[in-house]
Parts: structure tokens; sequence; C-alpha cells
């Protein structure tokens, strides 16, 4: 039955993914392009690009996207709740073990080096989404003037997020970008 | 903290955004950290890093761990729907339209500025943990090489963030017992 396949490929590819995102886009082509031929590479090209202008994690993206093509409404629902039900395995298995570790071993220390570590991520990702999103004139001057607001008036992240984006809806309409 | 409260920050954080895990950090710290103060900024970012060290969608993992610590089973539950509809419905709803989305140039502008926003509040993130954590000059250079290795290579992102967790857990242990 097709919606269990979808189930059972989006969970493996759930059950793998690590590091999320992007680390997860090669198995979800492999799984979805290659092994089961679901939709073609262009389709897959469209779909990242699609999860890369809206909101959301791109795992969820794709199996939303994929479920639908392949089952409709069921399919997708299928692939989205197959592709989150790993996560809740892995959390319930990891706070379980963080649990029995904290009697044995010193985790403040194991914590406090990894608050350390995972700065480095952060800033490859702002690297990441900022390479791919600041790619004109318009980009550089909103990011400036986003920039000096969020230090100036410590106006809210979310306003600074739709703010930029009726500011792109702007530059669109008069074809900056 | 009341459940349905949680599912209200998490489907917001999850509709704004775009860039999956790591963009949702600085979104999420600010209702947890800033506004609601529910939890220290040292807690959160310790839910954070479990997060990463799990496979799975991060947005999700982050959601659970972070309302099963505030309310619960409940609380996990909740915040994974809160996370989880707003990508369904907006995907749903462009693979149901996407050959004919008249304003769907608007669309790609709105997001194409929102993408920058959200590039400046994770570079304040960015800073505000450097300035925060690094007590250390050798943990700047751990913090610069391990980003350049994950942007510049294909180097799995867990990978890294493993290896230069033993290397500062090293630097902070010596710096301890000194």
């Amino acid at each position: 039955m097709i919606i269990f396949e979808l189930f059972i490929t989006f969970f493996k590819i759930g059950m793998v993914a690590f590091g999320g995102g992007y680390g997860a886009l090669s198995i979800i082509q492999d799984e979805i392009v290659n092994v089961n031929k679901w939709i073609g590479i262009e389709e897959f090209l469209d779909l990242i690009s699609i999860s890369q202008m809206t909101p959301g994690p791109i795992a969820i993206n794709s199996a939303t996207f994929v479920g639908y093509n392949i089952a409709g409404f069921w399919g997708s629902v299928a692939s989205t709740i197959g592709v989150i039900t790993p996560s809740i395995i892995w959390i319930v298995i990891i706070l379980k073990l963080l649990k029995l570790l904290s009697k044995k071993i010193d985790t403040d220390l194991i914590f406090k080096s990894l608050r350390i570590a995972i700065i480095g991520l952060i800033i490859a990702a702002t690297l990441n989404i900022g390479f791919g999103s600041i790619v004109s004139i318009f980009h550089i001057v909103l990011g400036i003037i986003g920039f000096i607001i969020l230090l100036k008036f410590k106006l809210s992240v979310i306003w600074i997020i739709l703010l930029s984006g009726i500011a792109g809806i702007f530059g669109k309409l008069i074809n900056l970008i | 903290m009341n459940p349905l409260k949680l599912f209200w920050i998490f489907f917001r954080v999850s509709a704004l955004t775009i860039g999956g895990g790591y963009a949702m950090i600085p979104v999420i710290k600010e209702f947890i950290v800033d506004k609601f103060k529910v939890l220290e900024e040292k807690e959160f970012m310790d839910v954070i890093v479990t997060a990463q060290t799990v496979p799975g969608v991060i947005a999700i993992n982050t959601a659970m761990i972070m309302g099963h610590k505030l309310s619960g089973i409940k609380g996990a539950f909740f915040s994974v729907l809160g996370c989880v509809i707003p990508p369904f419905s907006i995907i749903l709803t462009i693979a149901f339209f996407f050959s004919n989305i008249a304003s769907f140039e608007l669309f790609e502008g709105f997001f194409s500025g929102a993408r920058v926003g959200v590039t400046v509040i994770l570079a304040k993130l960015s800073f505000d943990l450097v300035k925060k954590n690094v007590s250390h000059p050798l943990y700047l250079i751990i913090i610069a090489i391990s980003a350049g290795i994950i942007f510049f290579t294909s180097i799995s992102a867990v990978v890294v963030l493993l290896s230069s967790c033993v290397v500062i857990y090293f630097i902070v242990k010596g710096e301890k017992s000194k």
C-alpha cells in the first residue's frame, strides 16, 4: 500500500537524518528520487527551491510535497508523520540516557563544552543562509538596515523577519530584486 | 507553562523561520528566555544542543525537548504540533496550486527579504553567544575552524560539533583543574 510505503520511507529518512536540514538532503534525494523514483530530479530541485523560500524544516517540506504528489492529502499526512516519528523516538532515548548519565559523570562539563561548540554551527548556518540570500545591493542595504534596527530599537526578531519580508515585496515590485 | 501557549509559540516560530532548525533558535529564545522568562539562557542552550546530538528533524527535536521540559508530555505534543502545522499547510497549498499562483512573484519577494531578516538575527545571536561564552581565546579559534569546515566542506555538522566538543571539553577541564 502506497501510504504505508510513504510512511516507512520517510520514517527511514528521519531515523538517519543526522544534523538536520541540508545534511538530510542527500538521504532524501536518494530515497525518493533514486530508490523509489517517486519524483524526477528536476521536480526534486524545484522542491528544494520551494523549501528554501518557504518556512519550515526541509525534511517536513519534502515529506509533505512528495506525499501529496504521490498519494494526495493522506499521502502527505503519512509522510509527514513518518518523518517526525523518529525524532520522538530519538528524543525519548536521549532524555533517558542523559538522566542515567548524569548520575555517573559530570554532564555539566559536557554541556558547557557543547554550548561553546555549537556556536561554530550557528555561525556556519548564518554564513549559509547569508550567502544564499544576500544576492544584490538591495539585500545588502536591507541587511544593514535590519541589523541597525535590531541593535538600536530592540525590536522583536519576528518583526525583523516580517518587515524585511515586506521590504522584499517592495523590492520585487519596483524591480530591485 | 500552558501547553496551548507552547503550541502558539512554536506555531509562530515555525511559520516565520525560513532556513530550518538554526534559524529558529533566536526566535524561540526571544519567547522562552526574554519574553516569558521560563528558562535561563544556559538551560535554553542545553535544550538546543541536546536537539542537535540525535538524528531527526532538528526543529521537531527542539520543540519536543523544550515542550517536555516546560510542561511534560502534553507540552511536547503541542509544541511538535505547532511546529508541523505551518510548513505542512504551506507546502500543501503550494503543491495544490503550484502551476497557477498568480502572486508567486510577490510571495518570492517576501521570502527573499525575510531570509535577509533571518540572516540578521542569526548574526546577532552569533555575536551574543561568542560574547557570553568565549572565555578563552582557544575557543574562538575552534569555533572559527568548525564554522569554516561546515561552511566550506561537506563534512556533517554533527561530526564537527562532537569533535570540537571533545577538544573544548579538555580545555574546560584543564582550566578547572588549574
